[in-house]
């Protein structure tokens, strides 16, 4: 499971490398995405926009995700392409997560720490 | 002059959540070699996925030597998928109701789970569900996505 993170001030940006989030990686995304969120404040943002599948186990481990973020972090979503879109829509998830168009449009005015 | 007969694609799989995903690149890559519309094939597989993952988490729950078939039939209505598992059957012999998941008010009531049949239900039609001869036989129709249609 390829993520990879950048920060940029107190936000931190998780890069989904992978085309699909599906059963078959639910688990391990999870796992990977708490450890790079790390202990830090401020809000997690996750790149969807290599993601053209995700399944209800996906859709799951992204819900179960921001749960463990717990109260005071926020996960926030971007870049959902059209088929991803689509299950949270359908879910209703779209109600519950902040769905950014672009990466670049929730990390604006951040600088990227060197 | 006789009809040409309806294309078909079937497969085995092992019962585990890697050769559902094999086995769903493996059809779809058949299915585009045919000329699927793309639409159509994305929200088969969707469904696909739900009801194989299904199979492998409840009918065989963990048996890896259990096995699942698949034949999905393209046709005038869409594509009609049948899902045959040789796994435990639906617990009461029929379908989960596929309700929404209760969203709840704060984030720990947040569901984790049971989007699956909600999806299937969502996005398929002709449900039906048999248990024949230690076979789960499931089979739903996606049908053809058309630019009007409500999804």
């Amino acid at each position: 499971m390829r993520l990879a993170r950048q920060e940029f001030g107190e936000a931190v940006l998780v890069t989904v490398e992978e085309p699909r989030i599906d059963a078959a990686v639910a688990i391990q995304f999870k796992d990977r995405l708490r450890e790079l969120a790390g202990e830090g404040p401020g809000r997690v943002v996750l790149d969807l926009g290599q993601v053209e599948f995700l399944d209800s186990s996906g859709l799951g481990a992204v819900v179960a995700a921001m749960k463990q973020l717990g109260a005071n972090r926020k996960l926030e979503l971007a870049a959902l392409t059209p088929t991803v879109e689509k299950v949270f829509r359908l879910t209703r998830m779209d109600t519950v997560f902040t769905i950014h168009a672009q990466a670049a449009d929730a990390m604006a005015g951040l600088a990227k720490a060197s | 002059m006789l009809a040409d007969p309806p294309a078909a694609e079937c497969i085995g799989l092992a019962a585990t959540p890697l050769a559902v995903r094999d086995a769903l690149a493996g059809l779809a890559a058949a299915w585009r070699g045919r000329g699927i519309d793309p639409e159509l094939w994305d929200v088969a597989e969707q469904v696909l996925a739900e009801a194989l993952n299904n199979v492998v988490e409840h009918a065989q729950a963990g048996r890896e030597d259990g096995a699942i078939r698949l034949e999905t039939t393209l046709n005038g209505h869409g594509l009609v998928c049948e899902v045959l598992d040789d796994g435990a059957p639906m617990p009461g012999g029929t379908l989960p109701d596929g309700r929404p998941a209760e969203l709840g008010t704060g984030l720990e009531d947040l569901p984790e789970g049971g989007f699956g049949w909600f999806m299937i239900r969502t996005l398929a039609r002709r449900l039906s569900y048999h248990r024949d001869d230690g076979w789960n036989r499931l089979r739903f129709e996606v049908p053809h996505q058309t630019g009007d249609a409500v999804a």
